[in-house]
């Protein structure tokens, strides 16, 4: 149909090859300049018309089916609008703001006393007197927690098995008379398989220090920390890191 | 032409389409009030244990926001008045006759000042009241409480809460300042907890 109408609306092509039974396809293929831009024109029109006529019919049954829809749509929800309007409580649901969020505690009046965190406190009731100080523990008749040199255990430490320290605790002992200095074994030179970092300060021979023994260098002390710690950087670094992570994640899932 | 077709169909489909869903599920009645039906009128229950028949209430269909009100009393007649505040939606509702006239968002208490609620009649009209405690002023006041719980016009923010007041935009404190008389009842229904929003 289409190639016969198309034929019949180009006359004028098909006389000028001077046959009128060639195909619109085999028109198009051999044709040139005006005559193709006629053919081109008369499948257009007869697309156009088959438009035309199939238009109504495809919008006859749009409406069909919407007027359905909505006549089922109504049928369920009838009921529900109807249940709705008779309630005001749900109309004034509908249009409240909703509940309000807890914290809310802002005052609208200006100038007056501030109560925002106070009045709690104020209004809460006194305490109730303390306990007598017999239902107390005596603190005062604990032991103490580190004995000092009479002699008698801390508490809590059971004592070694060799005799007992009795030296004055946390004292750096002196070097004895005539000891050479620090780091020197007394014979002046190291002796052969001293380790290479010298003998423990205050001339301790080999073997250890006694048990019991004050740590040598003196009592111990906390070194200084660094600024920033080091927890603080790694937690910057982990957050930049993290940070530099997402956006490149995110910039990989974006479409181009 | 067959693109041309093609958006022709589309067109169609959208025109028809939000008329299909929506048409049905927002039928309100006409004009800016809903009328109830003479034969079968809702009532509220009041925290008092009574309960008031409504008669119509005002058509408003979009959610108010802070600072909000609306007062419609054309075409009602004169008749007892009562207001109705609810601390749970944050709303307060005008009835003449059984007719809503008002509606606004309010202010309530706040955790530490709770609001009262319960059964009040208006103790006192003051046009232009200022309060001595907290140095405020309380525009078109209606006492409710003898401890100075009160309706006043007040500036109706998103977060904020008042001493225990309920708090109303000052055009629509003016409004029912005209419309309330000493004794009308004043009923505020209290925050239930867990209580179902609506």
């Amino acid at each position: 149909m289409c190639s016969t109408s198309a034929f019949s609306a180009s006359n004028g092509v098909g006389n000028i090859f001077g046959t009128g039974l060639l195909r619109t396809t085999s028109l198009i293929r051999r044709t040139d300049g005006p005559a193709r831009f006629h053919l081109l024109a008369a499948r257009r029109s007869t697309r156009r018309k088959r438009a035309l006529l199939l238009t109504p019919l495809v919008i006859g049954a749009l409406v069909l089916a919407v007027g359905q829809g909505r006549e089922a749509v109504s049928r369920v929800s009838r009921e529900k609008i109807i249940a709705a309007l008779k309630d005001p409580l749900s109309l004034f649901g509908d249009r409240s703001p909703g509940e309000r969020r807890p914290g809310a505690l802002l005052a609208s009046k200006k100038g007056g006393p501030h109560e925002r965190v106070l009045s709690t406190i104020r209004d809460r009731p006194q305490a109730g007197d303390l306990p007598p100080a017999a239902d107390n523990p005596d603190f005062t008749a604990a032991p103490p927690l580190f004995e000092s040199s009479s002699g008698a255990p801390p508490v809590g430490v059971t004592p070694a098995s060799g005799p007992p320290f009795s030296g004055t605790p946390f004292l750096f002992p002196g070097p004895p008379p005539g000891a050479p200095p620090r780091g020197m074994p007394p014979g002046g030179t190291p002796p052969e398989g001293t380790p290479p970092g010298g003998t423990p300060p205050g001339g301790t021979p080999p073997g250890g220090p006694p048990p019991g023994d004050p740590p040598p260098g003196g009592p111990p002390e906390t070194p200084p920390l660094p600024i920033p710690e080091p927890a603080t950087w790694t937690m910057m670094l982990l957050g930049l890191l993290t940070m530099g992570a997402a956006k490149r994640l995110r910039a990989a899932r974006r479409p181009r | 032409m067959a693109s041309y077709f093609r958006h022709l169909l589309l067109a169609v489909c959208l025109a028809a389409a939000p008329g299909a869903l929506a048409a049905p599920a927002h039928k309100t009645p006409a004009g800016a009030r809903i009328w109830y039906s003479p034969n079968d009128y809702p009532r509220l229950a009041l925290p008092d244990g009574r309960s008031e028949i409504v008669r119509s209430v005002l058509n408003i269909t979009k959610r108010m926001r802070f600072g909000d009100f609306v007062w419609n009393e054309d075409r009602i007649p004169n008749g007892p008045l009562w207001v109705r505040v609810d601390l749970a939606r944050q709303l307060l509702s005008v009835f003449r006759g059984g007719h809503e006239i008002g509606s606004a968002v309010i202010l309530y208490g706040s955790d530490g000042k709770a609001t009262p609620t319960g059964s009040f009649a208006i103790l006192e009209k003051n046009q232009d009241y200022h309060s001595r405690t907290y140095d405020a002023p309380m525009p078109y006041m209606l006492r409710l409480t003898s401890d100075g719980v009160a309706i006043h016009g007040s500036n109706v923010r998103e977060g904020w809460a008042t001493h225990g007041c309920i708090g109303v935009p000052t055009q629509f404190a003016r409004l029912l300042f005209g419309a309330a008389k000493k004794g009308d009842p004043v009923l505020i229904v209290p925050v239930l907890p867990g209580a179902k929003k609506a």
